[in-house]
């Protein structure tokens, strides 16, 4: 198990770089992410430029770490709120049941079949693209998963023999689900959560590649891979920067999702 | 078992209705007015107040929502998907005339995860928790994570145009899909890498795999003959969840590769805000997605009678 844990370690430590990178872009950038100096197009990378300049003068590094900041902020904001709404959806289908449940249930189904991608595709592009259709279309395709999860935990958690005891004891249900349900959902919903960071900074990226995610001048990393493939062939780091952050990132939130899920499992908890 | 079948078919009823319900929606939350568009579609007319009034009458603007809904949907379902507000072609054959490329694409990218995934999950399952199996994890993991456009630049560039292994772009013949289909495929062959796995390591502790080895049976025998088998089902019909991913990561690969398809058409419609055809794009990958589940439902129960009165395997957490 070494090589798993050296793995994790690793993994949290892309993480907590890109985090800290994120959490601190405003005083971390050297120049200005906007700033187009036409004097410095297209330069190699430098003393001046660490990572060099893209075609309108920018500097790579300034942009990548506002970058860091756009994505994973975006991503956040994304997350918690298909956590929101699956949680709530969830609970109420799997802790009231009956015909409340097989409405939500209908719900997840339908929604599920909708092809998440090409729903993202359309809604950016019959709404105006940008930052409220991009939250709008990763909530609406994403919550499903969240959704499904919370509701077969909390179905489980529902039949235990200590919720009688509680309700024995006099508790509502709002003190059960604050107290007991969501509590023991907890294990559960982080190892999602962390998954979904992932595949939210993966597919924002790719909408923002064929500009239809977050517009410019905001530095995104899909963004600038869009930019970085016109030149990139004489000024490759224009291409292979943003890019293998996107890679890092992803990789990094796909490592710790991973060694959560084996964690709870191991614990004794069911997953699935 | 036709009962059954025909149950799990009215199942897809509602989702069918949800998405028809939501690819509306869509039409209706669209900034553009038809009415206004299909009187200005000339380019000279100006048309005056009345006469948009009375144009969106005879569209049938005015009425509620509900009853739009239904006229629409009975349009749908006569074929009637609407005109470009670009060119005032035909929607449905437009998207038709690209279908194809989509789907070939599409096929291609199925193709190599079947051709990878399967025997790259089962080399994982038989040397579970060694070396092979850990680096081929790292390696699932890898495909799930790298962004696909950013590969697909990068692959071009290097097996295209560095080693020229394979044609850059154009469509026609099958050369032309194997790059796109694999690129397109990436993250799914990551994804099914592990589901194989799982799966075959779940055949592999039940007791007749015991039994196979106590009677002498070769290992390798026993993995192909008894262990692929039984596995092959459960990933087979877990292929049905990722066809809408595919459907849709299409659109970016096929716009790096410049193929003819439903991506590059809906994204140019993007740019164009030409709304019916990103409606009817929706509307089309979405029929295709529901129907290809409903296949791999009746695959599933043809495939495994014995689970027919158990429901079919829950979806995985994407």
């Amino acid at each position: 198990m070494t090589a798993d844990k050296w793995l994790e370690r690793v993994a949290v430590g892309v993480w907590a770089f890109f985090f800290l990178v994120a959490a601190l872009a405003p005083w971390l950038v050297p120049y200005d992410p906007a700033y187009v100096d036409m004097q410095h197009v297209l330069e190699f990378p430098d003393a001046m430029y660490w990572l060099g300049t893209d075609s309108l003068g920018r500097d790579v590094l300034s942009r990548l770490i506002m970058g860091a900041r756009v994505s994973i902020g975006f991503a956040f904001v994304a997350a918690c709120c298909t956590m929101t709404a699956g949680l709530f959806i969830g609970t109420v289908g799997g802790w009231f049941g009956g015909r409340l449940d097989a409405a939500v249930q209908m719900i997840i189904n339908v929604f599920q079949g909708i092809p998440g991608f090409s729903l993202m595709i359309a809604l950016a592009g019959i709404l105006e693209p940008g930052f409220t259709s991009m939250l709008l279309a990763v909530v609406l395709t994403s919550w499903t998963g969240f959704a499904r999860v919370v509701r077969g935990e909390v179905l489980r958690i529902r039949s235990e023999h200590f919720i009688e005891g509680l309700r024995a004891l006099g508790a509502g249900n709002a003190f059960i689900l604050q107290h007991y349900v969501w509590r023991s959902l907890l294990p559960v919903i982080s190892t999602l959560f962390t998954i979904r960071l992932g595949a939210v900074i993966l597919s924002v990226s790719g909408l923002s590649y064929i500009g239809i995610g977050l517009q410019p001048p905001l530095a995104d990393w899909g963004l600038m891979v869009n930019e970085g493939q016109t030149y990139f062939r004489t000024y490759p780091l224009l291409l292979y920067a943003p890019g293998s952050c996107i890679f890092l990132l992803c990789m990094a939130f796909h490592i710790l999702g991973e060694s959560l899920k084996r964690r709870f499992v191991s614990a004794g908890r069911v997953y699935k | 078992m036709k009962t059954y079948l025909w149950q799990r078919l009215l199942l897809f009823v509602p989702t069918l209705l949800g998405m028809t319900l939501l690819t509306f929606l869509l039409g209706v939350v669209s900034p553009a007015d038809p009415a206004m568009v299909v009187m200005t579609m000339d380019g000279m007319s100006a048309p005056s107040a009345e006469e948009l009034l009375l144009k969106r009458h005879e569209m049938g603007l005015d009425q509620s929502y509900a009853m739009q809904y239904v006229s629409w949907m009975a349009g749908v379902l006569h074929g009637r998907w609407g005109v470009s507000f670009i060119d005032g072609k035909d929607v449905l054959g437009t998207l038709l005339a690209a279908l194809p490329v989509t789907l070939s694409v599409t096929s291609m990218a199925i193709f190599w995860v079947i051709f990878f995934s399967i025997p790259l999950g089962a080399v994982m399952a038989v040397y579970y928790l060694q070396w092979p199996d850990r680096l081929l994890l790292l390696l699932s993991m890898a495909l799930t994570s790298v962004p696909v456009f950013w590969l697909a630049i990068i692959a071009m560039q290097v097996l295209c145009e560095n080693l020229r292994i394979f044609p850059t772009s154009g469509y026609g013949s099958l050369r032309n899909l194997l790059l796109p289909g694999l690129i397109l495929g990436v993250g799914t062959i990551g994804a099914v890498m592990r589901l194989q796995r799982d799966a075959l390591l779940a055949v592999l502790a039940d007791n007749y795999i015991l039994t196979a080895r106590a009677k002498g049976l070769p290992f390798f025998y026993i993995i192909y003959k008894h262990g692929l088998r039984n596995s092959f089902i459960t990933v087979v019909t877990m292929l049905g969840n990722y066809i809408s991913g595919l459907l849709g990561g299409a659109a970016i690969i096929e716009m790096i590769f410049s193929l003819p398809g439903l991506g590059t058409l809906v994204l140019a419609a993007v740019q164009a805000r030409d709304y019916p055809i990103i409606q009817g794009y929706v509307l089309m990958v979405g029929c295709m997605t529901i129907f290809v589940n409903m296949g791999v439902d009746v695959l599933y129960v043809l495939l495994k009678p014995q689970l027919r009165l158990e429901g079919r395997r829950d979806y995985d957490c994407r």
